[in-house]
Order: structure tokens, then C-alpha cells, then sequence
């Protein structure tokens, strides 16, 4: 009944500015993942209209996932100095002329450039100062509101995959892209005009902040003060641990993610069955990506994580050993949960380390970790499998990764106190 | 302004040992990976008196990856 009560009292909400902005966020979040995330629809069209390779069609999709990571951390920075609401202005346009130029590639290295380069460049500066812009707007339930941002981490990509395969096959290529980038362009100027950087742009004060609370957040820190900050950040053990953390659980899941299909097919389960299992483990991790950040903030954010990753470790050994189809959704469940829950902590972690400071810049750090281990973890399965025609060294690799962030998880400064408490003073 | 930040100075052991596994697990699966690329081709299409105008064709260089991992991985 406590239990409950807890889980009540973290949810309760009250109308506030700030929500609105969560739904932008939310809403801007879905549009910048939906051409990337719908990668898998634009394969085939590609290969029947230019004779590409699949092997040089998907290398556009790798590439884009690593300009997202690698500017990450610049796009943090950007968001610091300028505001996210700037940030949202140029990565619609990088966006429009990302989706443009796709639409009339011919060679193969324009995909490289307009979806690669431009789109992946887009979606870093349209996603990671976002994040740090809804935690400025939150003194309490910050938690709720990292929920509903990262819940739609999953929906935008299964409600994208749909959209753009409906209409590449109604409206072609040119008129798929031209569509989607004019719409989601036009949306995201609508939505950045609505926005603000700060709750003091709007004269109200944080979502279930106190006269007392005011002190801590009532300026926008000038490009020097941020820069000084920054630096003082960067000599914090957290900032560096809490990416490699981030890097452990990606590199954790995404073998998973990228070869269950293929692993599930090598144990005799058909496709349908072997597709409906990924489809459990996405949808389930869904509910849990929205219900972990609230559960951090109510019973300790490194206890939480720490049985995150321990639940998206242990049953791989599941995946490792058997072959029996109920065992497998078994795992299917128990790791849903697990990796729903790995990315929920970092946003509650890093207004606990650093309150209320410029947060662009750690965590643009700990996606940079992200992205990295997304690429590391999807193309170690398949390397791999060509060395060794299984996946058991891969699954192997998975479960280690995901036990060694929940040891580093553990070894984490107590986030009890800040980690630079002068910073508020000055 | 000088803020003493108190655990700045600790290095991020964590950090670096996560960095330095994973990179050596890259490298080494990498070259492996390389490895038996090169191994693959020339066992399939090895330049000789016997090969066909095709066979010729198909023939490829090594790419800048296998290289690199090659160059990088000293088991390699």
C-alpha cells in the first residue's frame, strides 16, 4: 500500500507551462527520429531503382547514426549557449534540406551526404538539447516528464515505419520525402514559436519549485559562464562514468535488438513468431522507458538502474541456451523490462549531480556514449557471425556489458548531494 | 572564480577501463573480421596463369578498414 502511495505521489500532476513544453519536446522527438527510425522501408525501393548493394544502402544509416553521436555532444553545447529553441529552428531546416536532398539522390554517396551526414546532423541538434530543456522547466516530477519524453523514443518509430511505407507505395520517393520534410519542418517551426528556453521567458517559476528554490536557476548563463562550467564539469569522475555506463547498456542491448530476429530463425522459430517476439520487447519496454525515470526519483535512482541492467543482462543466458519458444518470451519479457529501463536514470542522475546547471553539455556526452555503443553492439553481432557462424560469442558479449554498467552503476558518486555546490553560489 | 569541486580531481577509473576493453575487443574482432576477408578472396580469386577474364575482374584490393584494423591489431 506504501508502495503505491509512493508510485501516486510521483505521478500527481497539476497544470503548468511546463507540460505544454513536454508535449513539444515529445512531439519534436517523434518527427526528428521518423525519417532515420523508417530506415528499413527505404532499403528496398533504393535496391530496385538504382541496383545498390544492400551492404552500401545501409552504410547511409550507419553513417547517420554516427554523425548523431559524435556531434552530440556539440549539439549540447549549442543548446547551452543559444537555447534549445534556436536549436529547434536549425535543425528543422538541416532537416527539410536533409529530407530534400534525399529525395533526389542518384549516386550512392548523395544518400551518404543528405541522409548520412545532413539527417544525422539534424537529429542530434533537434534531440540532445531538448532533453535538458524539459529538466530546466522541472524542480519536482521531473521524473513524469523524462517518462513521457523517452516513452516516445519507441512510439515515433513504429507509428514512422507505417507512415513512410504507406507513402512511398501511394505518393513515390520524391513525394514521400518532399511531403514528410515540408510537414515536420512546418510542425517543428509551429511548435519552436510555442516554446520557450526557460520558465522565466514566460515570468513563471519551474513546475513545483518553492520561493526557496528560486536562487539556483533564475538566469540564462552567458556563452563564458558555460564554457567555465563546463569545465569544472568535465573534472567530475560522474561525467565520464555515467557515458561509459550509457555505452555498456546500448552495446548490451543493441546486439540484442539488431539479431533477435536472426537468432530466434537459427532456433526454428518462424518469422512471424520470431518478429512478434522483437514486437513484445519493444512494446514492453515502452511502458517501462515511462514508468523508470518516476521510479528513480521515488526509490533511489542507482538501485533502480542498477536492476535495469541486471534484468537486461541475466536472461540473455535464456537466448544462450535454449531453444524452448516459452523460455524465449520469457526472456522476451524479463529483458523488455531491463532495457526499457537502462536510458530512464541519466536525466534524474545529472539534475541531481549538477541541479539546475547548463545540462547540455553532459548529456551530450552520454549520448555520444550512446550512439557509440549502438553502432559497437550492432556491428559486433554481425562480425561475429561471420567469424564464428553463431552468436553465442555476441550474447556473451551482450550480458557482459550490461553486468559491467551495473557494477559501474554501483560504483557511482552518492547522488545525494551536488557535485559542484559552489556553482549555485556564484 | 576558482570553485574547488572536491572529487574533481579523482581520474574516471571506470571510464577508462571501459574505453580500453571495448577498444581492444574492436580491434581484435575487427582484424579477425579482415583477416578472413582477405583469406576468403584470395582463396577464391587468386590471380594466376589459370584464372578467367572474370575472375580478373572480380579481383579486389584490400580495403582501408581491413588495413587499419590489420595495422592497429598486433595478434593480427
Amino acid at each position: 500500500m506504501n508502495l503505491i502511495n509512493k508510485i501516486n505521489n510521483s505521478i500527481g500532476f497539476s497544470w503548468h507551462y511546463a507540460w505544454l513544453i513536454v508535449a513539444i519536446i515529445t512531439i519534436v522527438q517523434m518527427i526528428a527520429s521518423s525519417i532515420r527510425m523508417s530506415f528499413g522501408v527505404l532499403i528496398d525501393p533504393l535496391e530496385v531503382k538504382y541496383n545498390w548493394e544492400q551492404g552500401h544502402i545501409s552504410m547511409a544509416y550507419a553513417i547517420s547514426c554516427l554523425v548523431t553521436a559524435l556531434t552530440s555532444p556539440l549539439a549540447g553545447y549549442l543548446g547551452d549557449i543559444y537555447g534549445a529553441r534556436k536549436c529547434m529552428y536549425a535543425g528543422a531546416t538541416l532537416f527539410f534540406l536533409g529530407a530534400i536532398l534525399t529525395a533526389y539522390v542518384s549516386e550512392i554517396w548523395h544518400l551518404y551526404f543528405s541522409f548520412g551526414l545532413i539527417l544525422g546532423l539534424a537529429q542530434s541538434i533537434l534531440l540532445v538539447p531538448l532533453v535538458p530543456a524539459a529538466m530546466i522547466w522541472f524542480k519536482r516530477n521531473l521524473g513524469l516528464a523524462m517518462g513521457i519524453i523517452l516513452s516516445s523514443w519507441g512510439i515515433g518509430p513504429a507509428l514512422s515505419v507505417l507512415i513512410v511505407s504507406l507513402l512511398i507505395n501511394e505518393i513515390g520517393w520524391v513525394g514521400t520525402f518532399w511531403s514528410t520534410g515540408t510537414l515536420c519542418t512546418v510542425l517543428i517551426f509551429i511548435l519552436a514559436k510555442i516554446f520557450q528556453n526557460r520558465p522565466e521567458d514566460k515570468g513563471l517559476s519551474p513546475y513545483g519549485s518553492t520561493d526557496e528554490d528560486k536562487i539556483e536557476f533564475s538566469f540564462q548563463p552567458s556563452k563564458e559562464k558555460v564554457n567555465e562550467y563546463s569545465n569544472y564539469i568535465k573534472n567530475t569522475s560522474s561525467y565520464w562514468n555515467m557515458s561509459a555506463i550509457h555505452f555498456l547498456g546500448c552495446v548490451g542491448h543493441a546486439v540484442i535488438l539488431v539479431y533477435i530476429i536472426p537468432i530466434c530463425l537459427i532456433k526454428d522459430i518462424t518469422l512471424a513468431e520470431s518478429a512478434f517476439i522483437f514486437s513484445v520487447v519493444s512494446g514492453l519496454s515502452s511502458i517501462t522507458r515511462f514508468f523508470t525515470p518516476i521510479f528513480c526519483e521515488k526509490f533511489g535512482i542507482r538501485s533502480v538502474m542498477f536492476f535495469s541492467y541486471i534484468l537486461q543482462s541475466l536472461p540473455v543466458f535464456i537466448l544462450l541456451f535454449s531453444s524452448n519458444l516459452i523460455f524465449i518470451y520469457v526472456f522476451a519479457i524479463i529483458f523488455a523490462i531491463g532495457y526499457g529501463g537502462e536510458a530512464g536514470g541519466f536525466a534524474i542522475l545529472n539534475r541531481r549531480y549538477y541541479g539546475f546547471a547548463p545540462m547540455g553539455i553532459p548529456h551530450g556526452f552520454q549520448m555520444l556514449g550512446a550512439g557509440i555503443g549502438m553502432a559497437l553492439g550492432g556491428w559486433i553481432g554481425g562480425a561475429i557471425f561471420d567469424l564464428y557462424d553463431n552468436y553465442n560469442f555476441a550474447l556473451l558479449i551482450s550480458i557482459l556489458a550490461s553486468l559491467g554498467g551495473a557494477v559501474c552503476i554501483l560504483l557511482l558518486n552518492r547522488p545525494n548531494k551536488l557535485l559542484i555546490p559552489e556553482w549555485v553560489k556564484n | 572564480m576558482n570553485i574547488n569541486i572536491g572529487l574533481g580531481s579523482r581520474l574516471p577509473i571506470q571510464f577508462l577501463i571501459v574505453f580500453i576493453i571495448s577498444a581492444i575487443i574492436t580491434i581484435y574482432l575487427g582484424a579477425s573480421v579482415a583477416e578472413m576477408r582477405i583469406e576468403e578472396r584470395n582463396a577464391s580469386g587468386s590471380i594466376g596463369m589459370n584464372n578467367s577474364y572474370n575472375q580478373l575482374l572480380d579481383y579486389k584490393e584490400n580495403e582501408i578498414w581491413e588495413n587499419g584494423f590489420l595495422w592497429a591489431c598486433p595478434l593480427h
